[in-house]
């Protein structure tokens, strides 16, 4: 166990240096550099700026020294938000992201699992094809389609939720965290209802429901806990695609949130910034994706864990 | 299915045909659809946008760039796909394990993420290439290439997101084929053609890869809706297709962005967002059904 853990944290170290490497040689690559303005300031100024922001010298030096200050926890400064440290700029809008992020995977993760159970258990009934017909539905559809249609409805024709916004309580959550939680909700419903429906075929539902156990005792005790297992290994990816998918869905509903850091030291060449949310982004996912391993194997105890193999990451 | 075909005709014939005055800028800007233009008299039937030019028009000219960049991207994901595939499938061993180890790990981070900023950082670059390929060409009298170049300079971003996207959709492909040639690998006719003194190389030309046609297929046309959600993300927040070529998604966040409560501009975000609704449907509808009718297995 302890070896294993520290293999994977190994290579998680692995990923991340090649993550940090690969965002740091785009970043420096970005045409034109993070202090170009309207104005071309004089050799000397440009100079200065740069010595200051540790960008002078070889590609080569600039990245070993930046992945020093790594090593030590700095994550240095922004070019554009002068005087901010790119941890405050991280700080400050992290939080909200990881609120909807989380409300979203409880919302997708509970949804899914009890729709899909329901389905399979009324197999070829109109709940059960109501709900896929609504899954396939929910899948092709993307953010930036139901969102603002969410808006329309609910915002503008009804005119029960806010437009967009952030902390307003729990009525500016709603629509922000249905439309994200929407897809992945159909997705594990579609999975859950496949493994329901594998599960509920097997020998043992068979004996219990012989044993004169009710339909929902069968379904809740004893299979529910086998189908979970591959919706289980679905919850690493399910994070990743919530927190690219909170990105579109940030910038809909005008919330301040991590995503719209991103885009915008995109779009202004805030090289640092970018490079530090990149890093926070991977770290969260590859220890989250380590976390499932471990409650998977926690679920169901015939998987052993070896060595840098394992389902799910 | 009968939606996609009826679409994708429109798209390729019919803008064309829509009068000089309906495509170009114009005072009437915001009518609702099934109005008709000041000047000519020509229906809108979808309405206008800001500039007052057609929005069907432009509907259909963004199926066209969205559908393209579709199929080009998923066309890239398969060529990738298919090769690293039957590469770990067929050499086996170590380096198969590595190989779909890399393929875990590209799949536990956010690819899209990655593709924004190499689109940010190599876009330009590939214009100044083309740009320098161009006159390059011209000094050196070769007209065809010269034409060539001139023609694809102005969708040199279009040509870096087929690229870009096509190298992150590949993995699942990867995986699937991979699969597939590891059973295949052990079929009796391929240790048969083996066993007559076939070259490896022989061997996947010529039978494994036949046989791998069917899967290849289905998970294009399955590809091919991945891609075009992926451009239109891209799109929507400004980081994709940019102006004055439109695609579904950066119409849709034309639309998104003149949503009010005062005056509502329905229309805008409505079209694009049932034009690409459908398209998105009918392909997944088109790939599953491909799968359930291939694959006997349910994975």
């Amino acid at each position: 166990m302890l070896t294993y853990l520290a293999k994977r944290l190994l290579g998680l170290l692995v990923v991340l240096f090649a993550v940090v490497s690969i965002t740091f040689l785009l970043a420096r690559l970005q045409p034109g550099g993070p202090f170009d303005s309207d104005k071309e300031p004089p050799a000397f100024v440009k100079e200065e700026l740069l010595k200051r922001y540790d960008l002078d010298g070889s590609l080569w030096s600039q990245y070993t020294r930046y992945l020093g200050d790594l090593a030590n926890g700095d994550l240095r400064v922004s070019f554009r938000y002068r005087n901010w440290s790119v941890k405050e700029v991280i700080a400050q809008q992290l939080p909200v992201s990881l609120q909807l992020g989380g409300i979203s995977f409880v919302l997708a993760t509970i949804g899914g699992v009890a729709l899909g159970a329901l389905a399979a258990m009324r197999r070829d009934t109109w709940t059960d094809r109501g709900a896929m017909l609504a899954a396939v539905l929910a899948i092709s559809l993307p953010s930036f389609i139901t969102g603002p249609l969410l808006i329309g409805v609910f915002s503008l024709w009804l005119g029960w939720l806010p437009v967009g916004g952030w902390g307003g309580g729990w009525r500016t959550v709603i629509l922000p965290a249905l439309c994200l939680a929407a897809p992945y909700t159909a997705y594990i419903a579609r999975l859950m209802r496949n493994s329901m429906l594998e599960v509920l075929g097997a020998d043992y539902i068979r004996t219990a429901k012989a044993k004169g156990l009710s339909p929902w005792s069968v379904g809740g005790k004893h299979a529910l806990k086998v189908a979970l297992l591959p919706v289980v290994t679905f919850l690493g990816p399910l994070a990743a695609h919530l927190l690219t998918g909170s990105i579109i869905v940030e910038s809909i509903f005008s919330i301040p949130g991590a995503g719209s850091i991103f885009v915008n030291s995109i779009q202004n060449r805030d090289g640092f910034l970018l490079c530090g949310v990149v890093i926070v982004y991977c770290t969260l996912l590859v220890l989250f994706n380590l976390l499932v391993d471990l409650l998977y194997c926690l679920l169901d105890p015939r998987i052993k864990l070896q060595g840098g193999e394992s389902n799910g990451s | 299915m009968w939606i996609l075909g009826v679409m994708v005709l429109a798209a390729i014939f019919l803008p064309p045909f829509f009068p000089e005055a309906a495509t170009q800028p114009s005072e009437d800007t915001y009518l609702p659809p099934f109005s008709s233009a000041s000047e000519s008299g020509f229906l809108y039937l979808f309405g206008t946008d800001i500039n007052g030019t057609d929005l069907l028009h432009s509907v259909l000219t963004g199926a066209r760039v969205s559908l393209f960049v579709g199929l080009a991207g998923a066309v890239v994901a398969l060529f990738v796909g298919t090769a690293y595939g039957t590469i770990a499938g067929f050499v086996g061993g170590r380096l198969e394990s590595l190989m779909m180890r890399l393929v875990d790990v590209l799949y536990s981070i956010p690819r899209v993420l990655f593709i924004m900023i190499f689109i940010a950082a190599f876009d330009s670059r590939l214009k100044a290439m083309l740009d320098a390929g161009r006159h390059w060409a011209s000094d050196s009298g070769a007209t065809v290439i010269h034409d060539l170049l001139d023609a694809a300079i102005p969708y040199s971003r279009i040509l870096i997101l087929i690229i870009s996207l096509g190298l992150i959709e590949w993995l699942t492909m990867a995986r699937i084929v991979r699969g597939q040639v590891l059973v295949l690998r052990e079929q009796q006719f391929v240790t048969a053609s083996r066993a007559l003194g076939q070259e490896p190389r022989g061997i996947v030309l010529k039978h494994i890869l036949p046989n791998l046609a069917g899967i290849i297929l289905t998970y294009l046309t399955l590809t091919i809706p991945a891609v075009i959600l992926d451009e239109s993300f891209l799109s929507f927040l400004g980081l994709g297709i940019s102006d004055p070529a439109s695609s579904w998604g950066s119409l849709l966040r034309d639309g998104a962005q003149v949503i009010n409560p005062l005056r509502s501009q329905w229309w805008l975000l409505f079209f694009p967002a049932l034009f690409m609704s459908l398209a998105l449907l009918a392909l997944n509808f088109l790939g599953d059904g491909l799968r359930d009718a291939l694959d006997t297995r349910i994975d």
